[in-house]
């Protein structure tokens, strides 16, 4: 993940917590998650496609999840983008734009139903890459969490890039959502949440320019570019962090419509800002919503 | 009989001790001390007091290849050698409790101190 861990945490032992968190999500990267760490689950997962893997009984799992979504979500969250994400590098060292044949033939290479998972192993096909970048931070906050529930902390939160824990509150936790206009400090509301895992996908979070035109992070698996379905982010809030992770990049490619049922598959409400400035909140979480005026954001209402 | 206040004078009353102590809480309350402790592969390398800072500066850990920005009350990576930035991009810790860890670096910092915490108390990016 290379990402930066933000954590306020309240209770007994909380700078001794604070360190075992740090620890455990240095350690999810160098040993699990990351596919340019040597030595990693996913690295050697990749290293070997077409040939089964044994991995932390974690990696497995967690590789299980992402297949469901990815069901669930029609394709729009797959962890399979691995060989097209890393060509287009964005975010990486050299950022490009891939030739249309290019990306013709890396769309090849997506496909969740040739991922087998078996007990404690994993296989992809050959060619195949996983990339778990998606959900990662999502990941890292469902440890933390894990962590904190045998700590003595009381109440707390903890950011791992962006992604969010709520941990230890029944109401009252004041979450701001990032202007996509404005800084990482700048937010165009606040959701007021007990204890949860809150993720944010945006355009804005990893880009590169090339002639002119901008690109971000977040690809379309059906088309191979950067998801361009009208929205600028999506704030999902639900109780798992994985599950926030994986659905606000899913949500944030299947456009606001379209995200509605997976969101209620998986108990999970969102906030959408759109290109043009509207913000749409799901039902369950209208009550928590607050715009922050001076944004410039119009909240719609519900239909 | 004549009373020494009407209601309209209580309520001017009110209004000015809610006046009073928007004006003046703050310089006491607002006033402590807010620091910023930066530590190096998990032992202190140095404390700023951020609420005496009227400058910005910035502080390089030529080992740990990152630089950071101090400013009056906040503080942030401005520059690292990791990957892919995020703690650059996550932009200034400005509230007492925030740690920021860069995990590639294997740098924290920690606000500790001050009373007031405005606007959220996380935020999702």
């Amino acid at each position: 993940m290379g990402t930066t861990v933000i954590q306020s945490l309240r209770g007994p032992g909380s700078s001794a917590t604070a360190g075992v968190i740090v620890d455990k999500i240095g350690s999810l990267e160098e040993k699990s998650l990351s596919w340019r760490q040597a030595g990693s689950d996913i690295y050697r997962i990749n290293a070997n496609a077409g040939s089964s893997v044994r991995t932390g009984a974690d990696t497995a799992e967690w590789v299980r999840q992402c297949l469901k979504i990815s069901a669930a979500g029609a394709g729009a969250f797959d962890i399979t983008v691995g060989s097209l994400s890393a060509f287009w590098d964005i975010g990486g060292e050299n950022p490009r734009v891939p030739a249309k044949e290019k990306i013709a033939e890396l769309l090849k290479t997506i496909d969740r139903n040739t991922v087998k998972t078996n007990g404690d192993t994993v296989k992809i096909a050959a060619g195949q890459r996983l990339d778990m970048g998606a959900v990662g931070k999502g990941i890292a906050c469902d440890e933390a969490r894990k962590i904190l529930e045998k700590s003595r902390v009381k109440t707390g939160t903890v950011s791992v890039g962006g992604s969010v824990l709520v941990y230890g509150y029944k109401k009252g936790c004041k979450v701001g959502i990032r202007d996509p206009k404005g800084t990482a400090n700048d937010y165009m509301g606040i959701l007021n949440l007990g204890s949860c895992c809150v993720s944010t996908s945006g355009n804005y979070e990893k880009t590169f320019t090339f002639k002119g035109k901008t690109y971000h992070h977040i690809l379309d698996p059906k088309t191979g570019y950067p998801a361009d379905s009208g929205l600028t982010s999506v704030t999902v809030v639900c109780d798992s962090g994985l599950a926030s992770d994986a659905l606000s990049t899913a949500c944030f490619v299947l456009g606001y419509e379209n995200s509605l049922p997976l969101l209620e598959q998986y108990s999970a409400g969102a906030v959408f800002i759109g290109r043009d400035g509207t913000v749409k909140v799901t039902a369950d979480l209208e009550d928590r919503f607050s715009l922050n005026d001076s944004a410039g954001y119009v909240l719609e209402p519900r239909v | 009989m004549k009373t020494l206040f009407k209601k309209a004078d209580f309520l001017l009353i009110a209004v000015l001790c809610l006046v009073c102590a928007a004006l003046f809480l703050p310089r006491f309350f607002g006033a402590g001390k807010l620091e910023a402790v930066i530590y190096c592969e998990g032992a202190p390398f140095r404390r700023v007091d951020l609420s005496t800072v009227k400058e910005a500066y910035t502080i390089w850990l030529d080992a740990q290849g990152v630089v950071l920005k101090v400013e009056p009350g906040a503080i942030g990576y401005e520059s690292s050698n990791c990957p892919d930035k995020l703690c650059v991009r996550t932009g200034r810790l400005t509230r007492p409790g925030d740690t920021a860890a860069c995990l590639p670096s294997k740098t924290v910092v920690v606000l500790e101190g001050g009373f007031f915490r405005k606007g959220p108390d996380v935020m999702t990016y």
